[in-house]
């Protein structure tokens, strides 16, 4: 009995030796995908999550810290399998096609992989959420997604409009993707200049959505609803940012290309999705699931889910 | 407490650990250079038209005449954006009405050639019309008949865009052609252009833009569309895209 302790100390020491081992594999393997991924995100604000994506993916490592060492096992080999089969698709996408999204993209899997073949499968189903946040923090490419937000993008801009437009004494209306008002005698644009101003940001939203809903390790029925609510709780966010820089452009008489509109919409939209997903999971908490079996006997506590 | 490091050393170098590290490093040393040396012996290669779109023959569209005006309607993007020379931008007229008793309808015919397998395949126009200031109030496909080019291919999807732009509206119809074959989906012509076989390639993009009058029923300017790209495809295919026999390896 006294070697339990160490030897179970010790199986943790060599998972985290593999792991990294196996990770700085997976850097050399995916390197020039990285440094494009940082590239873009650099240059793009879109993209500025896959910079909180690290941090992020730290916390919930350190927050599962204990599930993940007594979820530790043997490892997989279909780690290595699911390894091969992301190499696999990097190639497929590099030659014959020339896809950079799936390129970049297949570095998920591998760390899938890297986690299967180091811990098992308990393991892999503890990682997922930073799977996720991997996954979306990885940007797609400019042109897909300027075709995915179109629709989004159109509500969006029509509901800040009518809305602004109720305010007394403010007139707004859209031109295409201009949004113009006329506020007294000031007259403007809102969101002059943003390439994607009525879709903005909506990979952060759901960034800081996933974080906080495993933050925390939950009951799977709470998993579902929050990711049927996501999509309205992103899209709610982005309206929330779009009429913030509205409100700021118009009452605050900002200059045209003012910086100050844009970041305080972007810091109070973001503390908002932070706000309303904590909200939502408190609300979830509060919901008491009936745990009698249908024998009548209380279940037994049922191991965590995610 | 020997054992156990034992047994511990053991597992560090289990046979799946070493694999996957051996399968990451080939990976970052090998695969890449493998990768770019197939892309080199592999790679497709440009291909000319066989007559250029400058020599289109608009007087053999049977329901159409050319109409000399250039940009009456349609958000053409500026020509160095497109990022080819070889590109058609024409309006036509109905010849006959449409068989119907109003004016004639106008349609504008925009075709672009690319043969250069690095050629991005361009923003469609859901994109590219949006980013003009246009709405896209709807998006579908449609069918349009290809008789002319009957039995290889007797009909292709299009994708048909409601657009409105300054309080006016418009319908268009586009549809890709890459090495022959027809797709309404830009995804679909990135895969198409990457699939091995061919030793030459290229893609064009057919747009037909109508008006949408007030009162109009939506019917009538799409069929115009669809009636303009019916006898428009087969002039560009039998006159001016490459032969299919011409893009095998020889």
């Amino acid at each position: 009995m006294p070697e339990t302790l160490p030897a179970k100390a010790l199986a943790g020491r060599t998972a985290i030796i593999q792991l990294l081992v196996l990770l700085a594999a997976c850097v050399l393997a995916f390197l020039p995908e990285m440094r494009a991924i940082l590239d873009a995100a650099a240059r793009d604000w879109e993209a500025a999550h896959l910079f909180a994506a690290p941090v992020l993916i730290m916390v919930l490592l350190y927050q599962r810290r204990h599930e993940l060492t007594r979820q530790l096992s043997r490892p997989s080999v279909w780690g290595l399998l699911v390894i091969i089969l992301s190499l696999a698709v990097w190639l497929f996408s590099t030659w014959p096609f020339n896809y950079a999204y799936p390129r970049r993209l297949a570095m998920v899997p591998a760390v899938a992989g890297v986690v299967l073949a180091v811990g098992g499968w308990r393991v892999l189903k503890l990682c997922l959420p930073m799977l996720l946040i991997l996954m979306i923090a990885i940007p797609t490419g400019s042109r897909y997604y300027a075709f995915l937000i179109i629709k989004p993008e159109q509500y969006t801009l029509e509901a800040v409009r009518g809305t602004l437009d109720s305010l007394p004494g403010v007139l707004v209306s859209l031109n295409g993707l201009d949004l113009s008002y006329l506020h007294g005698s000031d007259t403007g644009m809102i969101a002059l200049g943003e390439p994607v101003r009525g879709a903005s940001l909506l990979l952060s939203f759901l960034t800081i959505g996933v974080f906080v809903t495993f933050a925390r390790i939950r009951p799977f029925w709470q998993i579902v609803v929050m990711a049927i609510a996501g999509a309205p709780v992103v899209l709610f966010c982005n309206y929330a940012r779009l009429l913030i820089l509205g409100l700021v452009t118009i009452y605050g008489r900002t200059e045209p290309l003012s910086f100050a509109p844009r970041v305080t919409a972007v810091v109070l939209s973001l503390v908002l999705a932070y706000g309303v997903s904590v909200l939502l999971l408190w609300v979830l908490g509060k919901i008491i699931i009936d745990e009698t079996g249908l024998d009548g006997q209380p279940r037994a506590a049922s191991p965590a889910h995610a | 407490m020997a054992k156990s490091t034992h047994s511990a050393q053991r597992a560090l170098f289990s046979p799946v650990f070493v694999l996957s590290v051996l399968a990451l490093l080939i990976a970052g040393l090998g695969l890449r250079p493998a990768s770019q040396a197939l892309i080199r012996f592999y790679s497709k290669e440009p291909i000319a038209l066989r007559k250029s779109l400058d020599e289109f023959q608009d007087a053999h569209l049977p329901s159409f005449r050319y109409q000399p005006v250039r940009g009456a309607f349609g958000a053409l993007a500026d020509t160095e954006e497109l990022g080819t020379d070889d590109w058609l931008n024409l309006v036509f007229e109905e010849r006959d009405g449409g068989g119907r008793r109003e004016e004639p309808g106008k349609a504008l015919l925009f075709v672009t050639y690319y043969s250069d397998p690095r050629d991005q395949v361009p923003h469609t126009p859901e994109v590219c019309y949006r980013q003009a200031g246009a709405v896209v109030e709807g998006i579908s496909t449609v069918p349009v008949d290809l008789p002319d080019l009957a039995p290889e291919i007797c009909e292709i999807q299009a994708r048909r865009l409601e657009i409105e732009q300054r309080g006016r509206k418009q319908i268009l119809l586009y549809v890709f052609c890459c090495n022959g074959k027809f797709y309404h989906d830009r995804e679909q012509v990135r895969l198409a252009i990457g699939w091995p076989g061919d030793k030459y390639t290229y893609f064009s993009k057919v747009e037909v833009v109508t008006p949408w009058p007030v009162g109009v029923d939506g019917q009538i300017p799409t069929e115009r569309c669809q009636q303009l790209l019916s006898e428009a495809i087969p002039i560009l295919v039998n006159e001016h895209f490459p032969r299919k026999e011409d893009l095998k390896r020889r």
